[in-house]
C-alpha cells in the first residue's frame, strides 16, 4: 500500500467505474430506514406496569422528564397516579431512564422521526403505543445483566434457632455501620414509602441521612412524625417496605432495620437535641389522655410540644400499652420502649400508672377537670372461639398471657400446648411459650392451628419460618371444633379442615369439612384469634355518644360526638403501632384545633386589646411622673420629659375615651393565624422602671418604652383592622414613633 | 468638481495609500464558512495574498461542559461528555470512565476492555474518514467528501447496532460498558472492515494520488519537528513530523499492550504528510479491530456499581489520557468523595492544534491555504470551546 507521489491528472477518473454500481442512498422519507435493535428512539411506557416512582425523572440529566398525574390510574400501596412525561426539546436519548426504571416498564422504540411546527407536540406522555401510535418494534430496553439498581438487600444478622430457643434475647442483631450505609445506599428516594406509611414518616430523608452517616439528622427527621422511632425500628408492620419501588424487581430496602440502626446510634441523653422545644404556652390548658400505648404516647408528645399540660393515665404499672404488654421481649426489648417513653415523659408529660379510668377514676371527673380527653384504650380484650370447652381454666387468651409474661406473673406452662390463631399475636404467644417450654422441659411441643392455609396466614412470613426453626409445628387450614376435656383436664383440641375462610364477597365466613377431623393432644389451649376493644369506659355516655358500627363515630380530627372527647389508637383505626402513632398525632392536632376555637383562649375582642393599650399608657404616665419627681435630670432632658408626660397623659385620656365610648365585643379578625392572635406582647416587658440617676440611662429607657409602644399600636391596628379605630390609633402610634426618634437623638 | 472620482483622484485624496501600514487589511473566515470545521472563526491580517497574522476566534460553541459536570451525578455525566467532540466522541467517554475507575479503584472486566478498544478504534476510523472529506472540500475536490462520509456511515451503522446511537454513543460507563455485543455483531464488523480496507486503494486513486492534492498539499503548512514539540503538538500531527509518539504505545491503557499495531510516521510534516499518516492509521485501526474480534474473551461486560443516585466516588484525583484521532486527549478529575465530580478538566488536543499552532502556522501562508492548513491539523472546534 505504498503511496507513491506519482500523481496523474487522470487518476481520479478511475472512479467512473462506480457509475454502474447501485447507490447506497435511500430516498427518505419514502423509504424509512429501519433502526437497529438497540436504537434509542422515542420512549414507550407500560402505564399499568409503571408505578410512578419518578426514578426516571430523578436520573434524567436534562430534567426532560416530569411526573404528571394521569387520571384513572390505580393509586395504592406502592403506586401513585403519576407517570413520566417527556420533553423532547430537552431529552438527549441517553436511555439512563430505561436502565434505572424500577419496574422495567419504560423502554424506547426504533422510531426516530417527529416533525411538527407545534412545539407542544414535543412534550408527550409515553404510553404503550409510542409518540405517533405507530407499531414500531422495541429498541433500547432493560438488560437482565445490567442492573443499575441494587436489588439485593443486606442480610440482617440474627441469632440462630439454637441460640434463641430458650431465651428472650432479641433475635435481630441490627446493622453495623457499613451494613447500614450500604443498605441506605440502595434507596432511590422515590417516596412511595412515605405515601404508604400511616404516619407519613420522612423515610427517604432519614435514609439519606443514614447514608451520609448522620444519625442525628435521621433521628430529627423521624421525630417530626413519629415520637416512638426506637419501638417502630423493631416491631413496625413496615407497610413502607411493601410499597418500596425496589421491591418491584428485587428486595425492598430494609427501612425498618435502618430506622432501628439510626436510633440505636443516638443515646437517650441526646434525644432532646432532636426536637424543637420552643414551646408556646397554651394558657394553662390541660389534656387528659387515657391509655399509655403508642397512640396515647404520640398524642401526649405532640400536645406537650404544643404547650399543653398533659396527664397520661395508664392501667398497668408501666406505660407502653401493647408495645410492652403485647410484644414479646425477643422482638422488642424493654429498654427500647423505656428509651422512647422516658424521653416523652421528660418533655413534661405527667404519667399516672395503675389507674384504670372508669374504675379508679370516673371519666366524668376527667371531663370536668381537663379541657379535653383523648381515649386511647386499645385492644386488650381477647376474642374467644366459643367452641365447647373454652370455659376451662387451662384455656387462655393470648393477650392476657403476653401481659402476664411482661409482668413476670407465674402461670402454668404445660408440656403440650395448642395455639389457635394465624396472626402475629398467635406467633408471639406461641414463640414465647415455646421458649418457656424449652426452659422448663428441654423440648418444645407446641402446635399452631389456623383457619387460614399457609399461603394466606396473616402472620409475617419470617415469624412463621422462625417459629418452625424454634420447633413449633404448624397445622394451617384447620378450624377448632371442640376442646376435649376428660376428668376435668384438657387432653386435646379437635379440629376439622377449613375449606375456605372468606366467601365470594371477601367476608369472613369460614366453611368446614366435618368429615376431615384431626385431634391434637394438648393440656393447655391458647386462643389468639384476634383482639377487640373494651368499651366499658364509655358506658356512662352510652346514650349521648354516637357510634359507627363497632367503633365510636369520629370526624377527621378524631373528635367524637361529645366535643371534649377524642379517640385514638386501635379502638378507632388499625390495629398496629404505627397507625396508633398516627391517630394519636391527628387527635393531638384535633384537640389543638378545637381548643383554638374556644373564645377565651386568645385575644378575641377589641376591648381586650384596648385594655392592654390602657395598661401601657397608665404605666407610662406613672413612670414618667416618678422620674420627674426624682428631680435629678439635666435641665434639657427634664424639659423634654415633661413635654412627653403631658402628651402621654393625653394619649391615656384618648384610650380611656375609646374604651368608654365602646362597649362592644367585636371579634378580632378571625382569619388571622392563631399564633398572631395569641401574641403575648412580650416586648412590653421593656416597660421596666425608668432610672433617674443618669441622663443617658433615662433617655435609653424612654426610647425603649416608646419603641415598644409603637409596636403595640402597630399590632393592635393589625389585629383590629377597624376603620373606626384606625383614626385614633394611628395618631397614638405616630406619637410613640416620634418620641422614640426624638429621645434616641437626644444628647445628655 | 466632477461627479466621477478616478483612481488618480483617490491617490490625491489619500496620498499615503501605498504606505506599508496601509497595505494590510483584515479578513474574516467563519464562523459560517465551508472552509471552517464547525462554528469557529479566523481573523486574518493580509497583505497581498500573504497572511501576516492570524487570530482564532472560538467560543461560538461554548456550553460549559466542565462546569456542567460539577452539577451532575457521576452517572449523569456519561450522557454529556461525548458531546465535547462530535466527530470523535468516544475518547471522552473513555477518559471519563477511566478517571472514575482510577480514583475509585474500580476494575473493568476484560471483555469490556476489548469492547472499549473496539469502540475507540471504530471511532478513530470514522473520525479520519470525516477529516478526509473536509480536507478535500477545502481544495475543491468534492467527490471525496461524498465517498468518505458515506463510508463513515457504515461505521456509524455499527455504532447504532452496538450502542443504540449513531453519533453519541453514551456507551462507556465506569466499570465497563452498557451492553454486550449483539448476536452476529462480530461478523458485521469484519464485513465493514473489509469494505473500508477495499476502499482505501480507491481513496488513493481518487484523492491521495490526485495531482491537485499533491500540488496543493505537498510543502504546504510545514510544522518543523522542533516547533511541533515546542508548541505541544500530539497525535498524527506530531507523527507526521517524524516523532513516533502514541499514547497507546507509550502509556498503554485497556488492552492495547496485547495488540499488535504500528505507529505510522512521515518525515515532511506538511499538510500532505499529516493526511497520509491518518490514512495509514486507518489501516492500523482495521488491524487492531480484527485482533480484538479474534481475541475478545467471554464474560461479563460491567462490574456492578452502586445505585447511581447514591453513588459516591472516593476522594482523590486522577489524570488519564487516551490517544484520540486528534491527538492526546486527557481528563483531570478531582473527587471530594461526594456524588458529583468536584472538578473535571478536559485537555483536548484541539486547543493546541486549532488555536496556538494554527495561529503560528498561518503567518506567512497564502490566503487560499488557510482552510487547508486548518483541516490538515484536524482540530475540533466544539472541543476547543467545550
Amino acid at each position: 500500500m505504498a503511496i507513491d507521489k506519482i500523481g496523474s491528472i487522470l487518476r481520479p477518473f478511475t472512479a467512473l467505474k462506480n457509475l454502474a454500481e447501485k447507490p447506497d442512498t435511500l430516498d427518505v422519507p419514502r423509504h424509512y430506514r429501519p433502526a437497529a435493535e438497540r436504537y434509542r428512539g422515542f420512549h414507550v411506557n407500560d402505564l399499568d406496569k409503571c408505578i410512578g416512582c419518578g426514578t426516571c425523572a430523578e436520573i434524567c440529566d436534562n430534567a426532560a422528564i416530569r411526573m404528571v398525574p394521569v387520571k384513572g390510574k390505580e393509586v395504592g400501596v406502592g403506586k401513585t397516579q403519576y407517570r413520566p412525561a417527556i420533553d423532547y426539546g430537552r431529552c438527549c436519548w441517553c436511555g439512563l431512564c430505561v436502565d434505572v426504571c424500577t419496574t422495567n416498564s419504560l423502554s424506547m422504540t426504533r422510531e426516530y422521526t417527529h416533525i411538527s411546527p407545534d412545539t407542544d407536540t414535543f412534550f408527550i406522555l409515553p404510553d404503550e403505543k409510542g409518540i405517533h401510535e405507530k407499531d414500531f418494534p422495541q429498541g433500547w430496553h432493560a438488560d437482565e445483566k445490567i442492573n443499575f439498581l441494587d436489588l439485593e438487600r443486606v442480610t440482617m444478622q440474627e441469632l440462630s434457632a439454637a441460640e434463641r430457643g430458650d431465651s428472650f434475647i432479641e433475635i435481630v442483631k441490627g446493622f453495623s455501620k457499613e451494613q447500614a450505609v450500604k443498605e441506605a445506599s440502595r434507596c432511590v428516594s422515590c417516596g412511595l414509602c412515605t405515601a404508604t406509611c400511616p404516619a407519613h414518616m420522612n423515610i427517604p430523608e432519614y435514609i439519606d441521612a443514614i447514608w451520609k452517616e448522620d444519625a442525628t439528622e435521621a433521628g430529627r427527621q423521624m421525630y417530626k412524625t413519629n415520637p416512638l422511632p426506637d419501638v417502630c425500628g423493631r416491631i413496625c408492620t413496615h407497610k413502607c417496605e411493601t410499597a418500596c419501588s425496589l421491591g418491584q424487581r428485587g428486595d425492598p430496602v430494609s427501612i425498618r432495620w435502618l430506622k432501628r440502626y439510626a436510633m440505636d446510634q443516638i443515646p437517650a441523653s441526646e434525644l432532646n437535641t432532636l426536637v424543637n422545644q420552643s414551646v408556646v404556652k397554651q394558657g394553662g390548658k390541660k389534656i387528659a389522655i387515657v391509655g399509655g400505648g403508642p397512640a396515647g404516647l404520640s398524642a401526649a408528645y405532640y400536645l406537650v410540644l404544643m404547650g399543653y399540660g398533659v396527664t397520661l393515665y395508664e392501667k398497668y404499672p408501666k406505660a407502653g400499652g401493647m408495645m410492652r404488654y403485647g410484644m414479646p421481649e425477643y422482638r422488642l426489648p424493654y429498654e427500647s420502649i423505656d428509651k422512647d417513653i422516658d424521653f416523652i415523659l421528660s418533655l413534661g408529660v405527667e404519667l399516672k400508672t395503675n389507674v384504670t379510668v372508669g374504675k379508679d377514676i370516673p371519666v366524668e371527673k376527667l371531663r370536668d377537670e381537663y379541657d379535653a380527653v383523648i381515649m386511647a384504650t386499645g385492644f386488650h380484650g381477647g376474642r374467644s372461639t366459643r367452641v365447647p370447652g373454652t370455659d376451662h381454666p387451662m384455656v387462655f387468651q393470648a393477650v392476657d398471657l403476653l401481659a402476664r409474661i411482661t409482668n413476670g406473673d407465674e402461670f402454668p406452662v404445660e408440656k403440650d400446648i395448642v395455639v389457635i390463631g394465624g396472626g402475629n399475636v398467635a406467633m408471639d404467644i406461641a414463640r414465647s411459650l415455646a421458649r418457656m417450654q424449652k426452659k422448663k422441659y428441654g423440648t418444645v411441643s407446641l402446635i399452631v392451628t389456623s383457619l387460614e392455609t399457609r399461603d394466606i396466614m396473616p402472620a409475617d412470613d419470617e415469624e412463621i419460618v422462625e417459629g418452625e426453626e424454634e420447633g413449633i409445628v404448624f397445622h394451617p387450614g384447620r378450624g377448632p371444633e371442640e376442646i376435649i376435656v376428660e376428668n376435668g383436664s384438657i387432653t386435646g383440641l379437635k379440629t376439622s379442615r377449613c375449606i375456605r375462610v372468606f366467601n365470594d364477597q371477601k367476608m369472613f365466613a369460614p366453611e368446614f369439612d366435618k368429615n376431615d377431623i384431626e385431634v391434637y393432644a394438648a393440656a393447655q389451649v391458647i386462643e389468639a384469634i384476634g383482639q377487640g376493644p373494651e368499651f366499658d369506659v364509655f358506658a356512662p355516655f352510652a346514650e349521648s355518644l354516637e357510634m359507627a358500627g363497632r367503633r365510636v363515630k369520629v370526624d377527621q380530627f378524631f373528635q367524637s360526638s361529645l366535643p371534649w372527647l377524642f379517640i385514638a389508637g386501635d379502638i378507632i383505626k388499625g390495629p398496629d403501632a404505627i397507625t396508633g402513632i398516627e391517630t394519636g398525632h391527628q387527635a393531638a392536632l384535633g384537640v389543638d384545633f378545637w381548643l383554638g376555637k374556644q373564645p377565651d383562649d386568645t385575644l378575641s375582642t377589641i376591648d381586650e386589646v384596648l385594655k392592654i393599650a390602657l395598661g401601657f399608657q397608665r404605666e407610662q404616665v406613672t413612670q414618667l411622673e416618678a422620674v420627674l419627681a426624682a428631680g435629678s435630670l439635666a435641665p434639657a432632658v427634664e424639659a423634654e420629659t415633661s413635654k412627653l408626660l403631658a402628651s402621654e397623659k393625653a394619649d391615656l385620656a384618648a384610650v380611656e375615651a375609646l374604651l368608654a365610648g365602646r362597649n362592644t365585643r367585636i371579634h378580632l379578625r378571625q382569619e388571622m393565624p392563631r399564633a398572631v392572635r395569641r401574641r403575648d406582647f412580650k416586648y412590653l416587658e421593656a416597660q421596666k422602671p425608668i432610672p433617674a440617676e443618669s441622663a443617658s440611662a433615662t433617655i435609653k429607657a424612654i426610647t425603649e418604652h416608646a419603641s415598644a409602644g409603637f409596636r403595640l399600636y402597630t399590632d393592635i391596628l393589625f389585629l383590629t383592622k377597624s376603620k373606626e379605630l384606625e383614626f385614633s390609633l394611628d395618631g397614638l402610634r405616630d406619637h410613640q414613633k416620634a418620641t422614640a426618634e426624638r429621645f434616641a437623638s437626644l444628647k445628655d | 468638481m466632477s461627479d466621477i472620482v478616478t483612481i488618480n483622484d483617490g491617490k490625491a485624496i489619500m496620498p499615503g495609500a501605498n504606505a506599508p501600514e496601509n497595505r494590510e487589511y483584515n479578513m474574516f473566515i467563519g464562523p459560517n464558512h465551508p472552509g471552517i470545521e464547525g462554528n469557529f472563526a479566523l481573523k486574518l491580517s493580509i497583505e497581498g495574498d500573504i497572511i501576516q497574522k492570524a487570530k482564532t476566534e472560538a467560543g461560538f460553541l461554548h456550553r460549559g461542559f466542565e462546569k456542567l459536570m460539577e452539577e451532575r451525578l457521576f452517572i449523569q455525566n456519561i450522557a454529556i461528555v461525548c458531546r465535547i467532540c462530535v466527530p470523535d466522541p468516544d475518547p471522552n467517554e473513555e477518559n471519563y470512565a477511566r478517571a472514575i475507575e482510577a480514583i475509585g479503584g474500580i476494575e473493568v472486566p476484560r471483555r469490556a476492555q476489548f469492547i472499549r478498544v473496539l469502540v475507540l478504534e471504530l471511532s478513530r476510523i470514522a473520525s479520519h474518514l470525516f477529516t478526509f472529506g473536509g480536507h478535500a472540500g477545502t481544495i475543491g475536490l468534492y467527490t471525496m467528501p461524498n465517498w468518505s462520509i458515506s463510508d463513515r456511515d457504515r461505521v456509524l451503522d455499527l455504532f447504532e447496532e452496538l450502542t443504540g446511537g449513531r453519533v453519541y454513543h453514551i456507551f462507556n460507563m465506569p466499570g465497563g460498558v452498557r451492553r454486550d455485543l449483539p448476536d452476529g455483531f462480530k461478523n458485521r464488523v469484519r464485513d465493514v472492515m473489509d469494505y473500508v480496507e477495499s476502499r482505501l486503494s480507491e481513496y488513493d486513486d481518487l484523492f491521495f494520488n490526485n495531482k491537485i492534492l499533491l500540488n496543493r498539499a505537498v510543502g504546504t503548512g510545514i510544522l518543523p519537528v522542533d516547533k511541533a514539540i515546542a508548541w505541544g503538538a500530539t497525535g498524527p500531527n506530531l507523527r507526521a513530523a517524524g516523532f513516533a509518539h502514541d499514547v497507546r504505545k507509550d502509556d498503554p491503557y485497556e488492552v492495547y499492550e496485547e495488540l499488535e499495531f504500528d505507529v505510522p510516521t512521515a518525515a515532511d510534516s506538511d499538510a500532505y504528510s499529516r493526511l497520509i499518516v491518518r490514512r495509514r492509521e486507518i489501516a492500523e485501526s482495521i488491524r487492531i479491530v480484527r485482533q480484538v474480534l479474534d481475541k475478545i474473551p467471554e464474560g461479563p461486560v460491567w462490574n456492578k456499581q452502586p445505585n447511581p443516585l447514591k453513588w459516591r466516588v472516593p476522594a482523590g484525583d486522577a489524570y488519564v489520557r487516551t490517544e484520540s484521532s486528534k491527538g492526546e486527549y486527557a481528563y483531570y478529575m478531582v473527587s471530594d468523595g461526594g456524588v458529583r465530580p468536584y472538578r473535571v478538566h478536559v485537555r483536548g488536543a484541539s486547543v493546541t492544534h486549532g488555536v496556538h499552532i494554527l495561529e503560528n502556522m498561518l503567518a506567512g501562508a497564502r490566503i487560499e491555504d488557510a482552510s487547508q492548513i486548518m483541516f490538515s491539523l484536524d482540530a475540533c472546534p466544539p472541543e476547543v470551546d467545550r
